[in-house]
């Protein structure tokens, strides 16, 4: 598993380099400036700092302007990672090399575990750039807590790994990347609740944002950033079980589709 | 004869797309569900803010007139989006070679741009229209509104938005790349247009950007429509988007004749 994971993280690396280098990554970068400005422009120009107190009851602070700006860098990063690593099986296929990966031997979770490092660069030179706009705008952490911000990196890492995987299944199912993605994105950004409160939705569709780990993962993260909240290993465990029910779900019906995908054309 | 002559390829343009770029049931998500998705988002994006009165949203926004305000924003902006798609496929016409048999014919290529232009929006724009005036009637009230105004000037925004996308399908003549469109218009479009934040309050040098984009205008004028609003401004923003209009169909054929002239000499097609 390790060999694989390596070796893929090695050559997509090499191929991104030479082959696609910007296009997706100065879109992300533009998505997400964009988030930043119209928070500071609904806030600063619209509303002149003029929030509810609700909002400071539902979320322990009453910083929108933080709140707002984590909500939308954690955003783009998640669409970027769960875009980099749902489309690597159909853009193998697309490249005409997915048949030659099925063939080999090569660890299956290695090569998406590969894939995810890899574009992790990708992705956190994305959020450092609209980061750098986010602290610009009045992006401030007084007080956190290191180690639960750790603990709740690693969890929404791993949600939006997990969602990744299950999404790119949908997409080698479907052949289709643009309305699958693009479906899944507009979802999550009305229902895990990164631009504001999940507090503000009506009940089903909050149930309905339940469904991804992300929102949990989000929540935990977004709360140890801003109000020093300390992540417990309680908290954690829902999350996890979740993950390992994708991991679980993607791994299995991944095989089925592969195996289907030779005979069917 | 002369309109006999423009109309055909038009229609022919317009089947042409209908034909290449119906995609079945997928078409339903990116017509209705990922605009009114949007919408829904950025609805709820606003509920932190304070209203009523004597809050500072209250300044610009009715209390109460948020969900009008963004429903009207993103109609105009979807308008216009549906033909700026249009654009963004032009490239397709190039790798897939039609373009060089639509300039070797003799028919009017404005006819050409314009029928894909318009097709576009059809194809784009049904479905969130139709939910948008059905939200229109519940959220908004109907007494208030001046119907004689807002229909005209709703009209006269499918109109611009056609000739919007035209100019822009001229402009990708020059280049192989239209993905960057995609980029310039999608959220700048959004921000500085005042689909979600009225131009009113921005800073000058906002404001000063907001000018440069159709949708600006376009929604000036709905909205004064809509909350029977139709003063100095308002007439100043319907001269400017009808002067506009003028200067893009013109520029449209100027870029048009430009290109044809430049393949001529280099005897190719491959511009760039």
């Amino acid at each position: 598993m390790w060999h694989t994971a390596l070796a893929t993280m090695v050559r997509n690396q090499r191929s991104n380099l030479r082959a696609y280098p910007w296009t997706f990554t100065l879109g992300h970068i533009i998505d997400g400036t964009y988030l930043v400005l119209v928070t500071y422009f609904s806030y600063v120009y619209l509303i002149q700092g003029d929030i509810q107190s609700r909002f400071a009851a539902y979320t322990g602070t009453s910083d929108y302007m933080t709140y707002v700006i984590i909500g939308g860098a954690l955003n783009l990063f998640s669409v970027s990672m769960m875009m980099n690593v749902s489309r690597a099986l159909i853009t193998e296929w697309r490249e005409g090399t997915l048949e030659a990966l099925l063939l080999s031997p090569s660890s299956r979770f290695g090569y998406f575990a590969g894939t995810a490092v890899q574009q992790l660069f990708r992705s956190l030179f994305e959020l450092g750039v609209v980061l750098i706009f986010g602290i610009a705008a009045g992006l401030r952490l007084p007080d956190f807590d290191p180690w639960s911000v750790l603990i709740g990196v690693f969890a929404y890492l791993l949600s939006c790994f997990t969602m990744g995987l299950l999404l790119g299944c949908v997409m080698l199912y479907s052949r289709d990347t643009y309305f699958v993605q693009n479906t899944l994105f507009v979802l999550t950004a009305l229902l895990c609740g990164f631009q504001f409160p999940r507090e503000y939705l009506p009940e089903a569709l909050r149930i309905a944002g339940e469904v991804f780990p992300l929102t949990d993962a989000l929540e935990l993260l977004r709360g140890s950033l801003m109000t020093g909240g300390v992540i417990r290993l309680s908290d954690l465990v829902p999350i996890l079980l979740m993950c390992a029910v994708y991991i679980a779900l993607a791994l299995w019906s991944g095989r089925r589709i592969e195996r289907s995908m030779f005979e069917r054309y | 004869m002369k309109l006999r002559g423009y109309l055909i390829p038009l229609r022919a343009e317009m089947l042409k797309q209908h034909r290449s770029r119906t995609r079945g049931k997928a078409v339903f998500f990116s017509m209705l569900l990922w605009p009114a998705i949007a919408f829904l988002t950025s609805y709820y994006a606003m509920q932190p803010y304070r209203t009523g009165e004597g809050s500072a949203l209250s300044r610009v926004i009715p209390p109460g007139g948020v969900p009008l305000f963004l429903l009207s924003g993103y109609l105009v902006f979807q308008l216009f989006w549906t033909t700026v798609q249009s654009a963004w496929l032009f490239e397709q016409e190039r790798k897939q070679g039609t373009l060089e048999i639509i300039f070797m014919t003799s028919s009017s290529k404005m006819a050409f741009l314009f029928g894909r232009s318009l097709y576009s929006l059809f194809n784009g724009i049904w479905m969130f229209a139709a939910f948008s005036f059905l939200t229109f009637w519940f959220v908004a009230d109907p007494g208030q509104v001046e119907w004689s105004v807002l229909l005209p000037v709703i009209a006269l925004i499918v109109c611009s938005s056609v000739i919007w996308g035209a100019m822009l399908s001229a402009i990708s003549l020059f280049s192989r790349d239209s993905g960057m469109l995609y980029y310039i218009f999608q959220a700048p479009m959004e921000l500085f247009g005042g689909v979600r934040i009225p131009p009113s309050v921005f800073p000058l040098w906002a404001k000063g950007l907001s000018l440069l984009f159709p949708v600006t205008y376009s929604l000036n004028l709905v909205r004064g429509a809509l909350y029977g609003n139709t003063g100095g401004a308002w007439i100043w923003s319907l001269v400017v988007l009808i002067a506009a209009d003028a200067a893009f169909v013109w520029l449209t054929g100027y870029l048009l004749a430009l290109a044809e002239r430049h393949a001529r000499a280099k005897g190719n097609w491959s511009l760039f």
